[in-house]
């Protein structure tokens, strides 16, 4: 019984490590190069036509990509970074972190459902699109009617 | 990889105990609409609470199809690691209750969406 659990939990623990280690590893270190290298900004000008549906400035495309590839941590730190320096309005921090809080770390987290059986595309697409389609409902929602800063949620 | 072969040796042991089967018995019914057999909302469950590692951490523990695994991979990935998530944002000066909210129903949302389309 004990060496049947052992045996099992042995097993199953190496596979399991294999397999992360295999997907996660270089994953991290590609993103490593990307945040080294600041390619992420260059990255931000094919959003802007996305983004300008969001009714969302062209602004919003770094913390938008910074949280898809390095995690919701980054992307909140440049959010912070940006209200600060008064860039964004309360709408447009609210919008983007909706967006982000329903999709980020894209690739980390979808592969490790894939490594242990999940289909890519389909968690990548439904993800996708739905953060884009909520996105887009309360941005239609929140700008109709309602001034740019003084907007506020319970 | 600390939170998850923990979990992973729990869960394993778990099965060899009548504890998984008595909680897959109670929550069959429920997990049903999401195509998911009853013992996968300790993977719901842990996913919310602690992180994406965890979950996985539990898939391995547990004998899931493929497409369960998609199933518990898009609720998951919409919504996880709660607490910790909304203390980040909560960081960046935004509310947060309506986006947790938000997140909790979207992702009960798209368990019924998938187990629809899959």
């Amino acid at each position: 019984m004990l060496i049947e659990i052992g045996m099992d939990i042995f097993w199953g623990l190496g596979e399991m490590g294999l397999k992360i280690f295999l997907i996660i590893i270089p994953l991290m270190i590609a993103l490593e190069l990307l945040k080294g290298y600041g390619w992420l900004e260059k990255m931000t000008r094919p959003l802007i036509p996305l983004l300008s549906r969001f009714n969302l400035p062209s602004q919003a495309g770094v913390p938008f990509l910074v949280g898809q590839f390095l995690g919701l941590s980054y992307g909140a730190g440049v959010l912070i970074q940006y209200s600060r320096e008064g860039e964004l309005s309360t709408r447009e921090m609210w919008l983007i972190c909706l967006f982000l809080s329903l999709c980020h770390s894209l690739f980390e987290d979808t592969l490790l459902f894939v490594a242990v059986g999940a289909n890519f595309l389909v968690l990548v697409g439904f993800r996708l699109i739905l953060a884009t389609v909520v996105t887009l409902i309360f941005s239609r929602l929140l700008f109709a009617g309602r001034p740019q800063n003084g907007w506020n949620i319970k | 990889m600390r939170i998850m072969v923990p979990v992973y040796i729990m869960i394993t042991i778990l099965r060899y105990t009548p504890v998984l089967d008595w909680l897959s018995g109670v929550f069959k019914p429920a997990m049903a609409y999401l195509g998911l057999p009853g013992e996968a909302v300790m993977v719901l469950i842990l996913g919310q609470a602690i992180n994406i590692y965890a979950a996985v951490g539990a898939i391995s523990g547990l004998e899931l199809t493929i497409r369960e695994i998609t199933i518990l991979g898009g609720m998951l990935t919409i919504s996880h690691s709660l607490p910790m998530e909304t203390m980040v944002i909560r960081q960046s000066g935004v509310p947060v209750k309506a986006l947790l909210a938000l997140r909790i129903g979207l992702s009960l949302i798209s368990g019924l969406i998938l187990n629809l389309l899959l």
